[in-house]
């Protein structure tokens, strides 16, 4: 069975579809190491999703159901999954979250237009992230979003964003208590009592060490300035 | 009354907060709850009825009993507003 290294897990997966090995393409790896948890998806599986949402392929279910079986084994050792966008500059990563159809990736595309090859996309929707020695870092993921964009890099959190559509552009930091809610819903957590409580941890920590903004923004080169500036604290050129 | 199944108190941020265990429930995704808020949750996890709920807020706190009633009132409609409060 392949083995993939994903936020530095090592991970057997079984798939029979195709899909799961295309998505997981980038996370190969040839390894004689003992992997950290093996993930299967039963036929039975396949089809009892297939019956609630009768569009989707057997490839798609099968996709689907191995994110939310890795997920929830990655969060029992600590590799939480973020509902977000994030990119990486100067060696610094960055995650902007909203709720879906808000414009994440097209703050992302803006940031990519204005300031070029500066900005590499780490993943455009389901990064993982991990604290190690009191830094929390972001992994590129095998599931990313429908624009595909994923890399299998990392790189330290520098500040998380959460994105709302406004007229005029405007930025601020938050404090930990306006931001717990807003990143525990943004947290994938496994529909277990321990999980939950561990992902609250988590998003504790997270808020304590990571500068936490909130934009208000409109589709512009303005927008991207703005958030580019206040947040990386580098110069736009 | 009693809380139902399926719900976590935690300090997190210098709060007390209350989430879901299951995510697709159709509460909120967390709540915050104040001091008092979190003496009557606690006593409700094991059940309780109006009365001993009055008067644990006033006995901690030492307010009159039509005050204490009308908080402990409120609080049980927020929780039957987030569907939490299970009536037996």
């Amino acid at each position: 069975m392949p083995k993939y290294r994903i936020a530095e897990l090592l991970i057997e997966l079984s798939s029979q579809y195709g899909l799961v090995e295309r998505v997981c393409e980038k996370y190969l790896v040839e390894t004689s190491e003992d992997v950290d948890f093996s993930i299967h998806v039963g036929v039975d599986e396949v089809v009892a999703l297939r019956e609630r949402f009768p569009e989707y392929t057997a490839a798609y279910a099968e996709n689907l159901i191995t994110c939310k079986k890795v997920t929830n084994e990655a969060a029992k050792r600590g590799v939480i999954l973020f509902h977000s966008a994030a990119v990486e500059v100067a060696g610094h990563a960055y995650a902007f979250s909203a709720p879906s159809g808000t414009g994440k990736s097209t703050h992302i595309k803006l940031w990519r237009t204005r300031f070029g090859k500066r900005i590499n996309i780490i993943n455009g929707d389901k990064p993982f992230l991990r604290e190690k020695d009191g830094t929390f870092y972001v992994y590129g993921s095998p599931w990313c979003g429908k624009e595909g964009w994923n890399r299998n890099t990392s790189a330290p959190l520098a500040g998380v964003c959460f994105l709302t559509r406004g007229e005029k552009n405007s930025i601020k930091r938050i404090s930990a208590q306006e931001a717990l809610p807003r990143v525990f819903a943004q947290l994938l957590k496994p529909p277990e009592a321990e999980g939950v409580r561990a992902s609250l941890q988590f998003a504790d920590r997270l808020i304590t060490r990571v500068p936490i903004y909130q934009l208000a923004c409109n589709i512009s080169d303005e927008a991207a300035e703005l958030s580019f500036a206040t947040m990386t604290g580098l110069a736009p050129d | 009354m009693k809380i139902k199944d399926g719900y976590i108190l935690s300090e997190v941020a210098g709060t007390t907060v209350v989430v879901p265990i299951d995510p697709d429930h159709t509460f909120r995704n967390m709540v915050k709850l104040n001091e008092t808020g979190k003496l009557l949750w606690e006593k409700l996890l094991t059940g309780a009825q109006v009365d001993t709920l009055v008067a644990a807020i006033v006995e901690e706190y030492e307010i009159d009993d039509a005050t204490a009633r009308k908080d402990v009132l409120r609080f049980l409609d927020t929780l039957r507003a987030y569907g939490v409060l299970s009536e037996e």
